[in-house]
């Protein structure tokens, strides 16, 4: 069953607001996000990739409506999502990110902090409260007997963990991670992400995931979104993706990522440029085309939109020459 | 052995440490390594395993309570611990300089990137001002920064970031050093500007002969630039040699599981490789080696014997790790062990349990 139905989802920020516009009558906007689509089904993991500013995060924040779209429908368990109080919202879909020094309460123990979780959306009765939390820690690879600590007394690694069993304790149906290991070492990073991957079929969870490491990616996800200036480029099955890429965005970006292998002798596709700034870009025609290595005349006047590559719906692609 | 040319850099045992009220730091300890003219050395290692210290030593940066204690640092067969700041000063820029990673935090805001390269120059040559100019556009030419003359005009905030890098690296390269010195240069840069960096250095490597030492946490990055490589774990460059023939036949246990964690978007699989445990306090090592208690083939002696640098493959591929004992020692190495000791010690630990299991070794996680 589909959990989180996204269509047609647009998100500009005003640039020139208030005194200023008045004084210049200029009314520019910072389009981060532009008329994106994409579903996630129950207990799927879903990994948004992109390079930075492409508009990741700010896609799956108003798709959950932590900032208000401009425009697009979300339907969240066949519900417009706008109809869901937001207390009903968090309990259902879970945030963790990548730096939690910022989500940590300091001056609370680590214990408290996943109790008044608990509490606040009623999971467990009061006198089960404990043995959910200690519950949840070992789930995380914690310590129960460390619960009385306050953040300041882990590591990086293990604050992840903490806020991941601080998500998971109001039973969501959806878990939503940006970036949350993108500040840790490798070794630290491959502990917390197979720990992930076992809570979420454990509690069988949706997992939305963003990220620009494409490694991790690769190894995460069911399906991918490949993001370029606010758009979804190329759609579908990870593995099939990874191993055909069509759009010349994603080869371009797959082929770019360095490989921890010096046996292959691979030809890097180097762009040109770097990544425009998102404000009022054309309407019409392809983002990508200003840097694109095959793009012609027609990309910049062309509509577009995510199509079945040969047929195949699992794997799409916004490209007119595919 | 090397396709190199004569060696440039030759670090031998050296040790720095960090005097603190509760004990020494031991930031780096006992590490040999030898740069070659000409050649791109990468040093990988996970965060606070000495990477950036060891640059900082090669450049004389270290400042209280940091002291080198030990060993030699050999350039062009000058020893560089024993030069004087001002005698340092001269060899910075000109024979050796250093870029980072923050290009943006390390260029003045409040002038141009032409008035800093000029500074650059006039502090290093004897060039007249004219000349200077030309030799900046010339620079940022090389760099394939469009339209240099116009360029040396902006500010560093009017650059992004891949291009402020470059605009690091012009200054850099000002006086032709034949040493670079590069602290993850491209780690903030997102991977298609980053593929436009590596292309660039290689390139510039190809053109002028300088040899660089990468400080890099990405293996990606190692394996497609780099000639040699060192991999450091705990103040200790653990294994160093060629990257071809590391990555195809790593020899020490750190070095085999540190290549193994490393997701690739080639990898097909659901599962992550991960070294349990974590790295031991720099201020309380352990006796022994210092891998230990993450190591799957630790043996007896290994918490007895710290182990000096073995050759196990000529004299330009070294491991230090007692697996290789009675392989020859390195000559640079101040610890060998006192007492011979065999190979065929039973490990004293089972196998490291798979990840997802217990709950108690991942615990030990993270420095509390």
């Amino acid at each position: 069953m589909t959990l989180l139905e996204v269509n047609g989802l647009t998100k500009h920020f005003p640039l020139d607001t208030g005194f200023l516009m008045n004084l210049t009558g200029r009314d520019r906007k910072v389009q981060a996000v532009n008329g994106i689509d994409f579903a996630v089904e129950e207990g799927e993991a879903f990994t948004l990739v992109g390079e930075s500013g492409c508009g990741k995060s700010t896609a799956i924040m108003s798709a959950l409506h932590h900032q208000t779209p401009t425009a697009g429908e979300v339907t969240f368990k066949g519900h417009d999502i706008a109809s869901y109080s937001k207390k009903k919202l968090r309990s259902e879909a879970q945030l963790i990110y990548q730096d939690q020094q910022d989500t940590l309460n300091p001056k609370m123990s680590v214990g408290e902090a996943i109790a008044e979780a608990i509490r606040f959306h009623d999971v467990v009765p009061e006198e089960r409260v404990d043995e959910r939390v200690d519950d949840l820690l070992n789930r995380v690879g914690i310590a129960p007997g460390d619960k009385r600590q306050k953040p300041s007394a882990f590591s990086g690694g293990q604050k992840q963990r903490i806020a991941i069993a601080r998500a998971l304790a109001v039973d969501p149906s959806l878990l939503v991670a940006d970036e949350p290991v993108s500040g840790l070492d490798v070794s630290v990073q491959a502990q917390i992400l197979n720990r992930l991957m076992d809570l979420q079929e454990e509690f069988g969870l949706a997992l939305v995931y963003v990220t620009h490491n494409l490694g991790i990616a690769r190894k995460i996800s069911d399906k991918i979104g490949v993001m370029y200036l606010g758009n979804i480029v190329e759609y579908g099955d990870v593995d099939e993706i990874f191993q055909n890429p069509q759009h010349p965005y994603t080869q371009a970006l797959l082929s770019a990522n360095p490989v921890p292998d010096p046996s292959i002798d691979r030809d890097r596709i180097v762009l040109e440029g770097s990544i425009p700034d998102p404000i009022d870009i054309d309407e019409v025609g392809c983002h990508f085309a200003p840097r694109c290595p095959e793009a012609s005349e027609e990309c910049t006047t062309s509509e577009m939109g995510l199509e079945p590559f040969e047929g195949d719906s699992s794997h799409q692609v916004d490209c007119i020459y595919r | 052995m090397n396709a190199h040319g004569d060696p440039l850099l030759d670090i031998d045992g050296i040790s720095t440490h960090f005097q603190t009220a509760s004990g020494a730091v031991k930031a780096l300890d006992d590490n040999s390594l030898t740069v070659h003219e000409g050649e791109i050395v990468g040093i990988v290692g996970e965060s606070g395993s000495g990477k950036s210290t060891l640059l900082r030593t090669i450049m004389g940066l270290i400042e209280e309570p940091g002291e080198v204690v030990n060993g030699s640092i050999e350039y062009r067969g000058r020893d560089l611990t024993t030069l004087s700041d001002e005698e340092l000063r001269q060899l910075r820029g000109n024979d050796i300089s250093l870029i980072f990673q923050e290009p943006t935090s390390h260029l003045n805001p409040a002038y141009t990137v032409g008035d800093q390269i000029t500074d650059v120059l006039k502090a290093h040559t004897e060039m007249e001002e004219v000349e200077r100019w030309e030799r900046t556009y010339e620079l940022l030419d090389l760099l394939d920064i469009p339209s240099p003359e116009d360029r040396a005009e902006s500010y560093p905030h009017e650059f992004s970031g891949g291009m402020a890098q470059r605009v690091c690296i012009a200054m850099a390269l000002a006086c032709q050093p034949d040493l670079l010195l590069a602290d993850e240069p491209t780690s903030a840069l997102d991977v298609t500007i980053q593929a436009q960096i590596l292309d660039l250095l290689q390139e510039l490597q190809d053109e002028l002969g300088v040899a660089i030492v990468w400080v890099t946490h990405d293996m990606g990055v190692v394996a497609e630039t780099c000639d040699t490589m060192g991999v450091m774990y705990a103040g200790n460059i653990v294994e160093y040699g060629d990257v071809d023939d590391i990555f195809a036949e790593p020899k020490h246990p750190y070095t085999e599981a540190l290549l193994d964690t490393v997701p690739s978007h080639t990898d097909e699989g659901d599962r992550f490789d991960t070294i349990e445990g974590s790295p031991p306090d720099l201020q309380n090592l352990p006796q022994g080696c210092v891998f230990q208690e993450r190591c799957p083939k630790a043996m007896e002696s290994c918490s007895t014997h710290r182990p000096p640098y073995y050759e196990v493959g000529g004299d330009d591929w070294l491991a230090k790790c007692l697996l290789h004992d009675g392989q020859p020692t390195h000559p640079s190495s101040t610890s060998a062990p006192e007492t011979d000791l065999s190979i065929d010690e039973a490990p004293n630990r089972d196998e490291t349990t798979s990840d997802g299991g217990t709950v108690v070794d991942e615990a030990l996680e993270g420095k509390r």
